[in-house]
């Protein structure tokens, strides 16, 4: 069975290219950058919600 | 064999009758109220008696406390049964003698709203409950970890879709080991293990005593149980336990959603406060802590609530969920809400002793996982968040006319992705087949995009795996403008957490690999 993964003829190969180019651009690089920060301030925020205080654990659940 | 009207007098009438509680004391009672709004709302009009009934939770609990005793409290039980179709002890003799002529077990069954187990006890008299849910509400409405469950009346085989609930009784069980419980009736179904009866609940909670978490507690009678003790509980029935902090509203509905649409319950612990937004000086008074099962949710936003840099995800829709409240009943609302500054917690239907109302702000999540589920939620999530802001960085440059992609993010089986796929309901088209035959882990991690409500990619994520290797296994690009921005992305994969840049690495590498499959528009 032939295997379709292929991408070929996806998009426009131009396009592709432009904004291939435009992200090793510096203003590309900047948006990105900011882009990173971004999520990782936000998986941060997150990290320390999911953490859980190990006194908590030991807390009892009585009502 | 009896059969009444429904009515709430009716119903604390039996209730008492069934048990050794008072109708003084039951009238006062939360779940009085309860099930009163319940069960008006599920339109209740018939209540069957089954006065002799011998139900196999309440036996082990008879057996490991209530035997020893020396009051003699009786080892069986009685069953209440509700329709939503009126008939009365004439009719239901008829059917039982074969005289079909008012009514039929097919009317029956459709009619069919559940039971209630009710324990011989002084005062927790709640057992074993399987009510039907409310109304789905075209898709609002979501009960992912409901199971089937089977009652024999006089003969009559019916069923009800549900997930069992009951009252702690203090004494074999307190509120952690009602939710527990209820978990357990979920999950046992689903990976195949026990579900142990409140009192095997308690003992395998309190494998070690003594215990400085609950110094003053004993196994039994039980006054409740830390969220260690609850973990080795779900430890002992083979399952493990991952307890994640609840102090965030977007990882709350992210990882609820997350894992309850993969059909695993989750144990919610809160603290209960008594919220009086008029009183200045004593505005919050904690009530003390509190575990319910979440067994539902509903997803009445009419829109994602976009999080941190923009960033939906159509868990955020979520605006109620419901769970099994042991002081309440089942299926319980808890709806988000907002209070003054950034704060938030979930409004509750318990009462206010000071008139005002009753809030929950969520401490910790528990889940119990099967032990094959070794990525967690938040590999996955955090992935995608990073993929979305990369994208989002191309998209207002390159495609600003486009919208924003919604994210969907859920834990899911082979089996049922497969069966979606043959079904021809997930899209994939005529990708169907090589995805059909392609060896897949038996648990993954859906991710699904839309933009504009239209279907822009599908991503599945291997649950099992390891997390320093790439967990993509398939990818199914719907958009072109989403493939080129992937593409271009994946052309420059500098950037990005380790699994981020795995994906973009697998879809630059897609026409060259069979695993993972890439598909394109």
């Amino acid at each position: 069975m032939k295997n379709s993964t292929a991408l070929d003829g996806l998009g426009s190969p131009s396009l592709v290219r432009s904004i291939a180019e435009w992200l090793e651009s510096n203003d590309g690089r900047q948006k990105i950058q900011e882009s990173l920060s971004q999520s990782q301030a936000s998986v941060k925020v997150l990290n320390e919600a999911r953490t859980v205080d190990p006194k908590a654990l030991q807390e009892p659940v009585t009502l | 064999m009896k059969v009444a009207p429904y009515s709430s007098a009716e119903l604390i009438r039996l209730l008492a009758e069934s048990s050794e509680a008072d109708e003084a004391f039951l009238l006062r009672k939360a779940h009085r109220r309860f099930f009163e709004g319940y069960l008006a709302q599920l339109g209740a009009q018939t209540i069957v008696v089954e006065p002799v009934y011998t139900d196999r939770d309440y036996l082990h609990d008879y057996a490991g406390y209530y035997v020893s005793c020396f009051h003699a409290y009786k080892r069986t039980t009685a069953r209440l049964h509700f329709f939503d179709k009126a008939f009365d002890l004439t009719a239901f003799t008829k059917l039982l003698t074969g005289d079909l002529s008012q009514l039929t077990a097919l009317e029956l069954q459709d009619a069919y709203l559940g039971f209630i187990v009710v324990k011989p006890l002084p005062k927790t008299v709640i057992g074993r409950t399987c009510l039907r849910t409310y109304p789905l509400d075209a898709g609002r409405r979501h009960f992912p970890v409901v199971q089937e469950y089977f009652a024999n009346l006089f003969g009559i085989q019916l069923k009800v879709s549900s997930l069992a609930f009951q009252e702690q009784d203090s004494v074999a069980a307190a509120c952690a080991t009602s939710a527990l419980w209820s978990c357990f009736h979920a999950t046992g179904k689903y990976f195949h293990h026990p579900i142990l009866s409140p009192t095997d609940i308690t003992k395998a909670a309190l494998v070690s005593l003594p215990t400085t978490d609950v110094p003053d507690t004993r196994a039994f009678p039980n006054r409740g149980l830390s969220a260690t003790q609850m973990a080795n509980a779900v430890n002992a029935v083979g399952m493990d336990p991952q307890i994640v902090g609840a102090k965030d509203e977007h990882l709350v509905k992210s990882t609820l959603y997350a894992y309850l649409k993969g059909k695993i319950p989750v144990l919610l612990g809160i603290v209960l406060i008594d919220y009086d937004v008029n009183n200045v000086q004593h505005r919050m008074k904690s009530m003390g802590q509190h575990a319910v099962a979440t067994a539902g949710y509903s997803t009445g936003a009419p829109a994602p609530v976009p999080y941190g840099a923009g960033f939906k995800l159509y868990a955020s829709r979520i605006d109620k969920l419901y769970v099994h409240d042991d002081q309440l009943g089942p299926f319980a609302r808890m709806s988000f809400k907002s209070l003054p500054g950034s704060e938030w917690a979930m409004s509750t239907e318990w009462e206010s002793e000071r008139g005002a109302e009753v809030i929950a702000a969520p401490k910790i999540m528990l889940l119990p996982l099967y032990r094959k589920i070794r990525i967690p939620f938040e590999i996955v999530h955090d992935t995608i968040l990073e993929l979305d802001g990369l994208l989002e960085a191309v998209r207002a440059q390159f495609f600003s006319g486009n919208d924003r992609p919604e994210w969907d993010i859920y834990l899911t089986t082979v089996t049922d992705f497969k069966s979606e796929t043959l079904a021809g309901t997930n899209g994939l088209g005529k990708d169907a087949l090589l995805a059909l035959r392609t060896a897949l882990p038996k648990f993954l991690w859906r991710v699904s995009a839309t933009c504009g409500g239209v279907p822009c990619c599908d991503f599945l994520f291997d649950a099992t795996g390891i997390e320093q290797s790439s967990l993509l296994l398939l990818a199914k690009i719907y958009s072109a403008d989403l493939m080129t921005m992937l593409q271009a992305l994946a052309a420059n994969p500098t950037v990005g957490a380790r699994q981020t840049f795995h994906v973009l690495e697998c879809i630059a590498a897609g026409s060259k690999l069979g695993t993972p499959l890439i598909f394109g528009p």
